[in-house]
């Protein structure tokens, strides 16, 4: 009896108190609609297999459908004009010959449609044919589409918040799978036919208005897309794309035939990109090895000369895994201006060492015309990244972009990089823990602009590969750009690379700087390429400057800095300088232009190959330093394994490198400023090994970003270092403000402290915890 | 057969875990959805969680949706033309999911004091005229931005966003305008700026600290940065990837990059400082820069790479440039 009493109680909680209008409950529905549907419902499910006309009592009312506890099956029409309705049940499942709609037509906005389901979650199931029976809030104004789902949402066939006319713009659709209330998980699985997908757009390319706004959130679980997610704007521009999964996004491939997989494009009247961001708790991957295009690119004006629209900006971004695009299907990252319009922003970036980013398409942020200015692409990757299908943010009058590339492993490039401009050239950046190019990388200032810069910083080896070549040269009367190549370990230019700052044909020659085993480290320089900073100037000088351990001078090097009237090489060679037979180490000379050498006392002066040749002025000896910070001496390069501490070396373990003292004879830096660990390197032995593994790194991580309060963590990561860092309260945690303050005012003029070197804090771990 | 409930034990704990889990569900799910505002069809109808706000409203104790924490969205905006939502000095809260404000219809102005909490994203306004201004409002503790904004024309002022985990302000769309706002302590940057023609600051400025990547990070072009105070953040104080703005009275101080990082055609910059930081100070490049005067750079590290070791070609041939750089080969007036 009781048990009876009880279940009878828990049905009543679960369903709400019920409208008493038709037509706009789901008791009505249940009861059959009038007459008008067939509804057959049980205490747990619910299928309805004819026409729901939703019909609130009132003008601009709203209607909730509340089945409680059942499974609804839907295999008829559930909807109406321009309406707003509230589905609530356990879990909804849409029939082939099944639809949910609120479409305005051209007449009215579309209306709003919000799923509320429990972990049976929504299941689209694909319609009889393609782009039938679409969930549907279309109108003049995209309407509003929202489903909170406590479990899984299958989508497959299409999603609809487009604009019908050309005076309105996209509508909403934010789905959201998993509820973190009470901590149930869910994924978001889009699939489905060609034309099918996600779709906020503009009624068609030339509408005057923008694109709307795609929302997915999968908590506690993933994100998987197969289809197409569009959010195609007219003249104010593409909407908004963003994805959000404590799990994977899987970044999968449209069907055969469609060529956009996620855009967020700008048309009409030079209408901007829009905006893609994606948040991934673990991975980021393409589905097979396969990506398709995920583009956010702007478009060109009407009237000829006028400005194009901007790039939009695309984000990527795995807090614990890898990040893969491409190299199948149809993979692009593209934010591209419109013809005169600037590029826009690619961000790609993951969290926790040593997941990898490796990028298999094109990666373009490019802008044309007079105006036109090329963007920026930033990566911040965790471990190593590379790019096989190269970079592009070239620009036009405005100039090269820039590229800010930074990885704590090896970054690999094979394709070309580009940031040239008909303006000046750009800028690129790289620093990594060690740096492989294997393609051109320019940042030419044409057809009479100034060369841009590259600056390429690596811990370890950089390779410049026979196929690779670095450019910042310029055109016209212009000076050329500047090229600083400098590493830890050694720094290799291979026989069939070019490194080329000239100025333009009545400018000065631009700055080289090639430096292996920067800082004190042990490494060596070789070079069998081309390097030159040719000019035409009495006033600039160019310079090439080279420093290592031991210098090498293949026989096919060219070393060229002809035509400024005070041009120079100079060679700093810490422990030898080595010039094959063949190799050409040239300047202007004259009384202002030389070659310049600086050796050990005692090292061995080359013969050949200078021009001018090395005169006693040109030649000078230096004893070795003893300690950091003197000046006139060489820091020597000892034999790093000798088991000999000599200085600069900290530390020499004879080869075998351990946690306190690295393979370059060096005593981790072990102050790690971080309270919650030792700071005391003792030998490691077992005991002392294991704690000692996090508290004594054999290199500092990076210092690039301050500590960052991770979306989906369960508590702050402990503070590493005394910062005087506000961190966002934990969620679910602190008591909630009673009162508001206003904000003061930004302070002004203060003097800060000096910049210290950053750490990376520990992760946290990714998931909030259920509700207590 | 039939079996009373004081028979067997562990039916009777079977229901009642019955029980238990129906509370849960119905804990965990958003609450039905219906019309809210000052004027539904004539009558003043107080807003609960998920409600649609069709008309403007100033929220107190009446309304739910400042006494519970909402587990979806906090308020839908859904009105035909412009509204004013007035916080009313009140919090809406919520439970890291959903948007707290989410403006799908009409235009809205929302003021306060008054603090949005704790949602996925705290406020989203995407659409030609979905915002027309924001006004004295806290944004703190989303697991994702603060404010989201896309449009023209719309004002930010006197906000604050902090401890949100990605963006505390991510503002697009032409000819809007921010000033005296506050962002700290969120995980990525405080202001992402994209668009055309933004305002930002002109008055008491901004103020970005503490953020875990840029303080102020911008894109376009024809934008006006004038008063920017970016302090401690993990990245560069201000990153612009621009054309034709005028950066002054920038003052970058102690951030883990650089200061004042400027790069496309027409810019110009004055006034403006960079103290302490990390890499460089004020580095602006591209064709047809302008030094305005007045800018400076002192005690910036110039340090690169992961390690963080200098580069020996700004150290030595370009040492100056470390502390503030316009145009290719310009030391600043």
């Amino acid at each position: 009896m009781s048990r009876w009493l009880l279940a009878t109680l828990l049905l009543f909680a679960l369903a709400p108190a019920r409208d008493a209008a038709a037509v706009c409950t789901a008791s009505e529905v249940m009861a059959g609609c009038g007459g008008t549907c067939t509804a057959s419902c049980t205490a747990t499910a619910c299928t309805i297999t004819r026409t729901v006309v939703v019909t609130p009592p009132v003008a601009g009312g709203v209607c909730t459908f509340d089945f409680g506890a059942r499974q609804v099956t839907l295999g008829g029409s559930f909807g109406g004009t321009s309406k707003a309705f509230e589905i609530r049940a356990a879990k909804l499942t849409v029939l082939a010959a099944g639809s949910l709609s609120a479409i305005g037509g051209t007449g009215a906005p579309g209306g709003m449609i919000t799923l509320t389901l429990g972990s049976g979650g929504l299941a689209l199931m694909p319609a009889s044919s393609a782009r039938a029976n679409p969930l549907d809030v279309s109108g003049a104004g995209g309407g509003t589409i929202i489903v909170q789902s406590d479990g899984d949402v299958s989508l497959e066939r299409t999603v609809t918040a487009n604009a019908r006319t050309a005076t309105t713009g996209g509508g909403n659709i934010m789905i959201t799978a998993g509820n973190r209330v009470n901590g149930a998980s869910g994924s978001i699985t889009l699939r489905g036919r060609a034309g099918e997908g996600l779709r906020a757009e503009t009624s068609s390319n030339s509408s005057s208005k923008g694109g709307g706004s795609i929302s997915l959130t999968a908590n506690g679980g993933s994100i998987d897309l197969e289809n197409s997610v569009s959010v195609v704007g007219g003249t104010f521009g593409g909407g908004s794309i963003d994805l959000t999964a404590d799990a994977d996004v899987t970044l999968g491939v449209p069907p055969s035939g469609v060529l956009l997989f996620l855009s967020a494009d700008g048309f009409g009247d030079a209408g901007s990109g829009g905006s893609i961001s994606m948040l991934a708790g673990g991975k980021i991957v393409g589905s097979a090895a396969g990506t398709g295009a995920i583009t956010a690119v702007g478009h060109s004006a009407t009237l000829a000369g006028d400005a194009g629209g901007s790039g939009g900006t695309i984000s990527i971004e795995a807090q614990t895994g890898s990040v893969t695009i491409g190299p199948l299907g149809n993979p692009q990252l593209a934010a591209d201006g419109g013809s005169g319009g600037c590029g826009g922003a690619i961000n790609l970036s993951n969290d926790t060492a040593p997941a990898a980013i490796s990028i298999g398409a094109p990666v373009t942020a490019t802008g044309t015309g007079t105006d036109g200015g090329g963007g920026t692409v930033c990566l911040d990757a965790q471990g190593a990244a590379s790019f096989t299908r190269g970079i592009d943010v070239s620009g036009g009058g405005s100039g090269g972009g820039g590229l800010d590339l930074n990885a704590l492993g090896t970054i690999t490039t094979a394709g070309a990089v580009r940031s040239d401009g008909s303006g000046d050239g750009g800028c690129i950046s790289f620093c990594a823990g060690a740096l492989a190019l294997g393609g051109p990388v320019t940042a030419i200032g044409s057809p009479d602009a100034t060369g841009g810069s590259v600056m390429a910083a690596a811990d370890g080896d950089i390779t410049l590969s026979a196929a690779g070549m670095v450019d910042a040269s310029s055109t016209g009367g212009n000076f050329g750009g500047c090229v600083d190549i400098e590493g830890g370990g050694n720094v290799t230019i291979a026989s069939a690379a070019v490194i080329d700052a000239d100025g333009g044909s009545s400018g000065g020659g631009g700055l080289i700087c090639l430096v292996s085993g920067t800082p004190d480290l042990p490494g060596n320089l070789t070079v069998n390429g081309n390097v030159h900073a040719r000019g035409s100037s009495t006033a600039a000088s160019a310079t090439a400057s080279l420093t290592g351990c031991t210098i090498h001078l293949g026989s096919t090097a060219v070393l060229d800095t002809i035509g400024d009237a005070q041009a120079r090489n100079a060679l700093a060679a810490r422990r030898l300088l080595v010039v094959d037979a063949g190799a050409q180490i040239k300047t202007t000379g004259n009384a202002l232009s030389r070659n310049v050498v600086t050796l050990p006392i005692g090292a061995a002066v080359p013969a050949a190959g200078f021009s001018p040749p090395l005169g006693t002025g040109d030649v000078q000896f230096q004893p070795f330093c003893t300690s950091l910070g003197q000046l006139g001496c060489l820091i020597p390069c000892p034999d790093c394994g000798n088991r000999i501490v000599e200085f600069p070396e900290t530390c020499d373990t004879g080869g075998h490198p351990d946690v306190c003292c690295n393979a370059t004879c060096r005593t981790a830096a072990c102050a790690d400023t971080n309270v919650c660990t030792a700071d005391a390197c003792s030998v490691p032995s077992q005991a002392a090994r294991r704690p000692r593994r996090r508290s004594c790194p054999a290199r500092p991580p990076p210092p690039r970003r301050a500590p960052r309060p991770p979306p989906y963590r369960r508590r702050p990561p402990p503070a590493r270092r005394p910062l005087r860092r506000r961190r966002p309260p934990p969620l679910n945690r602190q008591p909630r403000p009673r009162s508001f303050r206003p904000p003061p005012p930004p302070p002004r003029h203060r003097r800060p402290p000096r910049a210290r070197r950053r750490r990376r804090p520990p992760r946290a771990s990714l998931r909030l915890p259920p509700r207590p | 057969m039939r079996t009373g409930p004081g028979t067997h034990p562990c039916a009777r704990r079977g229901l009642w875990l019955l029980l238990a889990l129906g509370l849960v569900l119905v804990a965990g799910r958003a609450a039905a959805m219906h019309r809210c505002g000052d004027d539904v069809d004539g009558k003043s109808v107080a807003c609960a969680c998920g409600d649609l706000l069709v008309s403007s409203r100033t929220l107190g104790a009446a309304d739910a949706v400042t006494t519970s924490r909402c587990a979806g969205n906090g308020l839908v905006v859904a009105a035909s033309g412009p509204i004013t939502l007035d916080l009313g000095g009140r919090t809406v809260e919520g439970h890291g999911q959903g948007v707290g404000v989410l403006v799908v219809r009409g235009t809205l102005s929302l003021v306060g004091p008054g603090s949005v909490e704790r949602f996925e994203t705290g406020v989203r306004a995407e659409g030609e005229a979905r915002l027309a201004s924001v006004v004295a409002v806290r944004l703190a503790g989303h697991r994702l931005d603060g404010l989201v904004a896309r449009g023209d024309g719309y004002s930010i002022q006197g906000s604050v966003a902090e401890g949100n985990g990605r963006d505390g302000f991510a503002l697009a769309g032409s000819g809007y305008a921010l000033d005296g706002n506050r962002a700290s302590g969120n995980g990525r940057y405080g202001f992402e700026l994209v668009g055309m023609g933004a305002h930002v600051g002109g008055g008491i400025g901004n103020d970005a600290r503490a953020n875990g990547m840029d303080g102020f990070w911008l894109l376009g072009g024809m934008h006006q940065v004038v008063g920017a105070t970016a302090t401690a953040n993990g990245g560069h104080g201000v990153f612009a990837a621009v054309t034709h703005t005028l950066f002054a009275g920038v003052e970058a101080d102690a951030n883990g990059r650089s200061g004042l990082v400027a790069s496309g055609g027409g810019l110009v910059v004055r006034d403006s400082t960079a103290t302490g930081n990390r890499t460089f100070g004020i580095w602006v490049m591209g064709p047809g820069v302008e030094d305005g005067g007045g800018n400076h750079g002192v005690d910036n590290a110039g340090l690169m790479g992961p390690s963080g070791h200098g580069s020996e070609m700004m150290s030595t041939m370009m040492a100056p440039l470390v502390q503030c750089r316009i145009g290719m080969m310009g030391e600043c007036r």
